[in-house]
């Protein structure tokens, strides 16, 4: 199920560590790459591919909370799994809270940290495509001319072709081919379907 | 002429003849009068009593003072004039003495306590020429007091006399310093050579050396050294003399002291002891301080070896299995055991008890193991951590254990002052340097709330602390761990915000 070009980033001060990090995910045939501090992540530019960070608590300078907080300041949703050597309850408990996908105390259990990282690989496949999906369904709603804008706001209301008519000052022939237009560009099966897309808009 | 005549002038001759003789009679008289007046006056004039006795013991004579003693003694003294003496004072404690000196018509020197008197005396008594003895009599009650406070206070201080005449080599000890010897006054005669064998072996040349010295320079000497008394009990004494020398430059006699200093150096010893743990206690206290820090020190070596060792199987369970990448995780693996197992060895060698082991060392080694130490509790706490170890050093003789004790200290002592101090300006710098010619500086400085002045003053003493939990002992055995190295360690306020503390330890001597 993994899509192939997925990699885990993995941030930890300390070399020992990301070597047999690295090693281990390298033998189940993970895609990986290290860094020493967070800001050595932050300026690294990663390729648009499904992704994970692994990251440690404690790091030098900033610390793995606080570049969590920065990364989600900065719209980057990539899935984190943190580990630390020392974590205490309130700590994992703020971690999750802010989104992170897992909390493990080193040593951890590799299936543990293999099946935390196939989640949150997962997690950030479903949220690409569903990011894809909604892009789409933006684009293709740019298309609508402002009328048509208009008369698809009256139509998903549930109003009657009469009703979006005289509410938009136009005859009813005029709503019928707007609603055609509609359909067409939004490529929606049916009403229900535009409904739908019209939910996802906002 | 006729014979009336010539009788009459022989009348007259002797008329003039008697007249002559009784004028010199008459001047006789006078001088034998004046000579008796002159002897009464020295007589009277000697502050001691005189009494003398015929060979029956009657009084014959007796001075001024003897006049005012008998009067003291409630008799008129002219009517004691041809008494006799045990008829007067019977029972005197002195009577066996003084029969004695009369039968042995020998001179007796006698002390006793004479109780009506309240006072010591002294009689000295001498055989007279007319059989009987004369006896000079002194009050030794002042003298008696002092010999008593000197014999006390030898007993009380431990302290014993000793002179040694050059010419003779014959050595006097007073009755403490055979005591202080385990030895009988009676028995023994002390001399160099048997001093000599009765200190330790140990310390036998040395004090050899020192003695001799001493005399060949004509100079003082203080020493200390052990003995073995013959009940096989060491005692440890300390030994001062001082040289007498004559008009001529020529020495003469060596007057000195041994004292007992037995329970000072036990004393001395167990203090040692005492701070020695109370330092471990210290060190510990330190180290629990960290625990969070030296948990994760040791803890990321074990997550590496745990988590190479599960890549590893994975390595191995691939078909076919990847050779190139087990070996590296298994090298891997011994790698980080062994860190973790250092981490572990260096922190027990910090806790153990610590005999004094000084060696010729680097002061950076020392700075870089507590680098190691205290590495991640400064991460934790958000203070930056700058180690400025610059060039080369001479190398200092210290206990490796101890002096990093002390630079832990001051680290975190430099930790804890910038809790308080914004986030942004947390920096603890500790470096090395030459000091003059013959030192080693160590400076642990921070940005931190700093001291206030009266702290200042009070921060080495012992029980002294600004923390709420604090035992105020750091500080007091830090300092007295540097001056036990020779060296000195102070603080001082910095230019902007924070404390500076340094300290230095003495250069190594070069190896021999």
């Amino acid at each position: 199920m993994r899509p192939p070009a997925a990699t885990v980033f993995v941030v930890d001060d300390d070399e020992s560590v990301r070597e047999a990090l690295s090693s281990l995910m390298r033998s189940v045939g993970l895609r990986v790459k290290t860094f020493s501090c967070g800001a050595e992540f932050t300026r690294y530019e990663r390729e648009d591919v499904p992704a994970c960070l692994v990251l440690d608590v404690r790091l030098p300078g900033v610390s793995g909370l606080e570049l969590q907080r920065q990364l989600t300041e900065a719209g980057t949703d990539i899935p984190i799994i943190f580990v630390t050597a020392h974590g205490d309850i309130p700590m994992s408990v703020r971690a999750m809270k802010a989104g992170a996908m897992e909390f493990l105390s080193k040593p951890f259990r590799d299936q543990d940290l293999l099946d935390a990282i196939e989640k949150a690989l997962e997690h950030d496949e479903c949220a690409r495509i569903a990011h894809a999906q909604a892009a789409g369904l933006r684009a293709r709603y740019e298309t609508l001319t402002l009328r048509e804008r208009e008369a698809m706001a009256c139509v998903v209301r549930g109003r009657l072709n009469k009703q979006t008519a005289d509410e938009l000052g136009i005859t009813e022939i005029t709503v019928k081919v707007h609603r055609r237009h509609i359909m067409a560009k939004m490529q929606a099966k049916s009403v229900a379907d535009l409904v739908r897309m019209a939910e996802k808009l906002g | 002429m006729d014979d009336a005549t010539s009788e009459v002038l022989r009348l007259r001759e002797c008329v003039d003849a008697l007249r002559t003789k009784n004028s010199e009679l008459e001047r006789t008289a006078a001088e034998m009068h004046a000579a008796v007046e002159r002897h009464e006056n020295i007589l009277d004039s000697i502050t001691d009593r005189v009494y003398a006795f015929d060979k029956d013991w009657r009084f014959t004579l007796f001075n001024k003072p003897a006049a005012r003693q008998v009067r003291e003694l409630g008799k008129d003294p002219a009517a004691l004039i041809g008494r006799i003496m045990w008829d007067e004072f019977p029972g005197a404690p002195i009577e066996e003495v003084f029969r004695a000196a009369m039968r042995d018509r020998s001179p007796v020197a006698h002390e006793h306590y004479y109780a009506p008197l309240n006072e010591w005396v002294e009689n000295r008594i001498f055989p007279s020429s007319d059989g009987g003895v004369i006896v000079l009599q002194s009050y030794v009650t002042r003298r008696k007091r002092i010999e008593a406070y000197f014999t006390e206070g030898q007993k009380l201080s431990r302290t014993g006399s000793w002179a040694w005449t050059v010419a003779t080599g014959e050595l006097f000890w007073s009755d403490e310093h055979f005591r202080i010897f385990g030895l009988d006054p009676q028995a023994e005669r002390p001399s160099y050579p048997a001093v000599l064998q009765w200190v330790h072996p140990d310390d036998r040349s040395a004090l050899q050396m020192a003695f001799e010295h001493a005399v060949r320079t004509k100079g003082e000497y203080d020493t200390e050294c052990r003995i073995v008394r013959p009940d096989g009990e060491v005692r440890y004494l300390r030994s001062l003399a001082r040289p007498f020398v004559n008009g001529g430059g020529q020495l003469i006699e060596y007057v000195g002291s041994v004292i007992d200093i037995t329970e000072r150096k036990r004393a001395e010893e167990e203090l040692h002891t005492a701070q020695a743990e109370l330092a471990r206690i210290m060190r510990a206290t330190a180290l629990g301080e960290l625990t969070a820090s030296i948990a994760h020190e040791v803890n990321q070596p074990l997550t590496a070896v745990v988590t190479n060792a599960h890549a590893l199987l994975r390595w191995l369970d691939l078909d076919p299995a990847d050779l190139y990448e087990s070996r590296a995780a298994t090298e891997r693996i011994i790698r980080d055991a062994n860190r973790a197992s250092a981490v572990i060895a260096r922190i027990r060698a910090f806790v153990k008890r610590g005999d004094d082991r000084k060696t010729r060392m680097q002061v950076k080694d020392a700075l870089r193991e507590v680098a190691g130490l205290v590495r991640h509790e400064a991460l934790a706490q958000g203070v930056i951590f700058r180690l400025e170890l610059g060039a080369a050093l001479p190398l200092v003789l210290a206990d490796r254990i101890e002096l990093q004790q002390v630079v832990l200290n001051l680290v975190l002592n430099a930790i804890d002052a910038m809790r308080a101090a914004p986030d942004d300006a947390r920096v603890l710098t500790v470096s090395a340097e030459k000091y003059g010619v013959d030192a080693v500086l160590v400076t642990v400085s921070d940005t931190g709330v700093g001291l206030d002045p009266r702290q200042r003053d009070r921060v080495f003493d012992a029980f002294f602390t600004t923390k709420p939990a604090g035992m105020g002992m750091g500080l007091a055995i830090a300092r007295s761990i540097v001056e036990g190295h020779g060296g000195r360690l102070w603080v001082a306020p910095n230019d902007d915000r924070g404390e500076t503390f340094q300290f230095t330890l003495p250069i190594a001597a070069p190896a021999s």
